[in-house]
């Protein structure tokens, strides 16, 4: 899986992203160490910090409630509110989900994301932009969405923790909401998989070569069981 | 063989390849190598199957081995020394593939090397690619201009036509071209086999050639004579007509229905069609 926040030399850093103002831990390293360094990067910010909001970035750091908490305080008594905790790996955002934090998916700004782009408004999110065909052989992991400009051919593989969208042919295998989203969708101008996976729900077209439904296809659960349907975008409130 | 005078453009280096074995990747070399050379190409062929050697039966040259292209690499002989002169043509010579060595003998960077010498001396250097995704492969693109991706009207084939393209891809070569090799036109039209259609919707990359099955191809292989100089052979005479393509003629491709079929439409769609008589019209029984 990428590791786009990866904090080298154990030290805390501060970015900048499309989600505001980052604070990225370091793995393995003490809480006092990690509280001081928090502390003199907030004191050498001067106004940059004041009044601000801020996202916690575990990275691979294993999360830990009172560290959190302690964190929090911090972040409280110098006025900064602290508006969530992420991590990279899927087990500790599951983890931080359970502890009532909703994590993001980051991209930096300084890695590839488009500097001028506005903030992302409420309930947009960052995907994954592949323009290509993927080929038997090819694989591409997300811990966003997914947007594909070619076709997922047979032996392919995707697999998103958001949705998955394909302006082509979806012949090989997709999953989208691999952390276990049951609200991910997968929708493609063609859709002919090998195999379809929601959430924890696994589906395969039926053995019989029965008449293909042609033209864009949703795909997403309903009732427990994965459903296709033609393509149409008032089925895609949810 | 003093006659290949030293060139001011350089020759092409053009892979084979297909990932699976068995789809006609070495008769595709040796008749497409011959039908260049009958136009009058200066032509060298690389068989790059070390330890499988088959491109020499093929064209019929087994008897006529000394060296073979380890011997090349690891300068027990001189290039000239390995290159057979084919029986019938002047200007077609094959470089053999060593029988009892591995492909781990010859080094991706000794292939490329090789190419360069030969692509001073001929047109066309046509390298006959093993089966597989491993270092035999990996030699044979090593020194290569373009890739030709030969594959079967069938699922599993086209499957590895597909992950080989993509191979070809990362190795920043040049958008390979497709060659559908052993087309049954009676069993597409009965559904029983994919068409030309169903093959490049899935690869998406341009089409070369559709070579039809042909029982003949069966005869000429084991005789070593190739087909593409039998005049009266359908595979042959789409063999005849991806050489040309590949000096850059605009040949028609074959045309295999009746005029406005399907198949006709089709390649009008894709651009290949020409005019209202363009291809080689070969219906039913062949001619």
């Amino acid at each position: 899986m990428a590791e786009p926040h990866r904090s080298e030399s154990g030290q805390v850093r501060v970015r900048g992203t499309q989600d505001g103002l980052v604070i990225q831990l370091p793995p393995e390293v003490p809480l006092p160490v990690l509280l001081s360094q928090v502390r003199s990067h907030i004191d050498s910010g001067g106004d940059f910090f004041r009044q601000a909001e801020i996202v916690l970035d575990y990275g691979t750091r294993v999360p830990n409630v009172e560290e959190i908490v302690a964190l929090r305080a911090l972040l409280a008594e110098r006025g900064i509110t602290l508006r969530t905790v992420t991590a990279s790996v899927p087990a500790h955002r599951e983890l931080l989900h359970t502890w009532g934090y909703h994590p993001l998916r980051l991209v930096s700004r300084d890695e590839g994301g488009d500097r001028d782009a506005p903030a992302a408004a409420e309930g947009e999110r960052v995907a994954l932009y592949v323009r290509r065909t993927l080929r038997s052989g090819a694989s591409v992991q997300s811990d966003g969405d997914v947007v594909i400009l070619g076709d997922v051919n047979a032996g392919a593989e995707v697999y998103a923790a958001g949705d998955v969208v394909v302006w082509g042919a979806i012949r090989g295998t997709v999953h989208a909401g691999i952390d276990g989203d049951p609200g991910a969708i997968i929708c493609a101008l063609r859709l002919m998989p090998t195999q379809l996976r929601i959430g924890r729900i696994f589906a395969r077209p039926p053995d019989e070569q029965g008449a293909r439904a042609e033209g864009p296809m949703l795909a997403r659960i309903q009732d427990g069981e994965i459903v296709v349907e033609s393509w149409r975008a008032d089925r895609l409130s949810r | 063989m003093g006659e290949e005078q030293q060139q001011t453009t350089l020759g092409r280096v053009i892979t084979f390849t297909s990932g699976k074995g068995g789809v006609g990747k070495t008769t595709t070399t040796a008749n497409v190598g011959a039908a260049l050379a009958a136009l009058g190409k200066s032509v060298v062929l690389i068989d790059a199957d070390i330890g499988l050697r088959n491109l020499d039966i093929v064209l019929g040259l087994e008897n006529r081995i000394v060296y073979d292209l380890v011997d090349v690499v690891e300068g027990n002989c001189r290039l000239r020394q390995a290159m057979i002169r084919d029986k019938r043509l002047n200007s077609l010579h094959l470089i053999p593939a060593a029988q009892t060595r591995e492909k781990e003998a010859v080094s991706p960077q000794q292939m490329k090397a090789l190419c360069d010498e030969l692509r001073r001396q001929f047109d066309f250097i046509l390298i006959d690619s093993p089966a597989g995704i491993e270092q035999g492969f990996r030699n044979s693109i090593a020194g290569a201009d373009e890739v030709v991706v030969v594959t079967n009207p069938e699922v599993s084939s086209v499957r590895d036509a597909d992950r080989i393209i993509g191979l070809v891809e990362a190795a920043e070569l040049p958008t390979p071209r497709l060659i559908v090799n052993r087309l049954n036109l009676m069993l597409v039209r009965r559904g029983d086999m994919m068409s030309v259609e169903d093959v490049t919707d899935i690869l998406s990359i341009p089409l070369l050639g559709i070579v039809p099955d042909d029982e003949t191809i069966v005869t000429s292989t084991n005789r070593g004579e190739p087909a593409a100089l039998d005049p009266r052979s359908r595979a042959g005479q789409a063999f005849r007509n991806i050489a040309a393509r590949l000096t850059g003629q605009d040949v028609p491709l074959m045309v295999m229905e009746e005029p406005d079929g399907a198949f006709r439409r089709f390649l009008r769609a894709i651009g290949l069609g020409g005019g209202n008589q363009g291809g080689v019209a070969v219906r039913g029984g062949g001619g």
